[in-house]
């Protein structure tokens, strides 16, 4: 038997020494349970002067706004793939994922899939703000394109996986410490928004890592937008230009969506809603399910747009 | 009225108690195999089961130890580019074996294939470990890492190659 094959029994005689015991496991319990209780003393991370550097980097090869925001291009892209093709030495630390984030085929959205795209190394770029989180959408937007509201605070710790973090914090794997948060007027708490250095980057809230919906959040309050949808595309299915369609299409979303789950839906296609400032929010679906922050299931709002296309 | 159906949110203890008992040896050993860092890999090994107790992610059966073998990765693969540059300054160290105390068995022939299989490059030793060590299937494997499964076989075959060089032309069962 080849000895690749054998590799099993040879890492075993090899690493036998090497045990998970008990006394890991205690440490594991102390630690999740020192992360679950509700005052934390704030621990910052103090990364490298390259990290910082290495983080405003990425962020400048984001500078696809003027496509992304108020343009119409046949697929909504952001070029995050750009950030994978970085070297080394010029990533910023990836944020550890699971399986838990919605997902969206390459086949669906093309070679650039759309904001659910991961970096190369499988990362989203992400805020966290007491434990809603937010991916980013677009950066390099001039700050008066982006009517931004009350200050929600500054990003408290940068870690590579800010899943693990405590839910008290507002942390980020995209944006420096000391970063101030805003958000955004008129869109609640579907949108936040942050002053970088070549402009307004947004963010939009979504499911990371097992945290969705917090207290009695419901889908409308993580899609505070009606009133100001003017376009819904669904892939494969058509697009609705009447904002009094889109309207009555949103509130039909939100009287009929029931929660399938906070975690992941493998989706085959999007549902993108431009709004009227020009910000294109994007969900994706499979089988008549909506996800973004939460999965939710509701067959009648994609009769309804069916039907809406064919009057 | 939107109605909701929550699933539990109240932490799950027994299974965090099950799995461990399971899959922490493999988590602890495949991390110790990328890395070469004892340090590092128990430090990766206890994020990744705190992760399982305070994220409480739905895993299906069956998917649990993928899920912690690719979480345990990802922090992996952040620990060795973080490192870049101390490998390029001092050199990659060679993995040192930690055998058991009952292990009487020449480590002679086990180091020169553990040696050989952690100093195959990243993208290559992680598909190793996950397809011969830890006995994943190309599909379970492309999954994991979000890749197309001919990128997966493509890259078996061209490590196989890489470590015959490595091994210096011994016998490698493809």
């Amino acid at each position: 038997m080849g000895k690749l094959q054998d590799l099993p029994r040879i890492a075993d005689q090899a690493l036998g020494g090497l045990q998970a015991d008990s006394s890991m496991k205690a440490q594991i319990i102390w630690k999740a349970s020192r992360m679950t209780q509700p005052e934390l003393s704030r621990n910052f991370h103090f990364r490298t002067v390259a990290f910082v550097c290495a983080c405003l980097i990425v962020f400048a090869c984001f500078g696809f706004s003027s496509e992304f925001f108020g343009q119409d291009p046949t697929v909504p892209v952001i070029a995050s793939q750009s950030a994978g093709n970085l070297d080394d030495a010029q990533r910023i630390a990836s944020s550890n994922l699971d399986q838990s984030e919605v997902t969206i085929h390459a086949s669906a959205g093309g070679s650039n899939m759309g904001i659910w795209a991961k970096w190369s190394d499988g990362s989203y770029p992400v805020i966290g703000i007491r434990g809603k989180f937010y991916r980013q959408l677009s950066s390099g937007i001039s700050k008066g394109r982006v009517p931004l509201s009350s200050e929600l605070g500054e990003i408290d710790t940068f870690s590579s996986d800010p899943s693990l973090a405590s839910t008290d914090l507002i942390i980020s794997n995209a944006v420096p410490v000391g970063a101030k948060v805003y958000s955004v007027s008129g869109m609640g708490g579907t949108l936040c928004a942050v002053e970088a250095d070549d402009g307004i980057a947004l963010f939009q809230r979504v499911s990371y890592s097992g945290h969705a919906l917090r207290s009695n959040e419901q889908l409308k309050d993580t899609l505070q937008v009606s009133g100001h949808v003017v376009k819904m595309e669904l892939k494969g299915t058509g697009t609705i230009t009447e904002p009094a369609v889109c309207d009555s299409l949103l509130q039909t979303l939100f009287s009929t969506a029931t929660l399938d789950s906070n975690g992941s839906l493998h989706a085959d296609s999007y549902l993108v809603m431009t709004l009227d400032s020009g910000i294109r929010l994007q969900l994706v679906c499979n089988q008549e399910r909506v996800a973004a922050c939460g999965v939710w299931s509701s067959p009648e709002f994609f009769d309804a747009f069916q039907d809406a296309l064919g009057t | 009225m939107v109605t909701q159906r929550m699933h539990s949110q109240e932490p799950d203890e027994s299974t965090f108690a099950r799995l461990y008992e399971l899959y922490a040896n493999d988590v602890l050993r495949f991390c110790y195999f990328y890395l070469g860092n004892r340090q590092q890999a128990e430090d990766v090994c206890q994020d990744v089961f705190v992760r399982l107790l305070t994220a409480q992610p739905e895993l299906q059966q069956g998917s649990e130890k993928a899920w912690l073998l690719k979480v345990a990765l990802n922090r992996c693969k952040d620990l060795w580019r973080s490192s870049w540059l101390k490998r390029v300054m001092l050199g990659s160290p060679t993995l040192e074996l930690i055998p058991g105390p009952d292990e009487i068995a020449d480590l002679e022939e086990t180091a020169s294939v553990m040696q050989a299989v952690h100093a195959l490059p990243s993208e290559f030793r992680e598909v190793v470990l996950l397809y011969y060590y830890q006995g994943f299937g190309i599909s379970e494997i492309a999954q994991m890492l979000n890749l197309p499964e001919g990128t997966i076989s493509s890259r078996l075959s061209r490590s196989r190659k890489r470590l015959e060089k490595l091994m210096k032309g011994e016998d490698m069962d493809g």
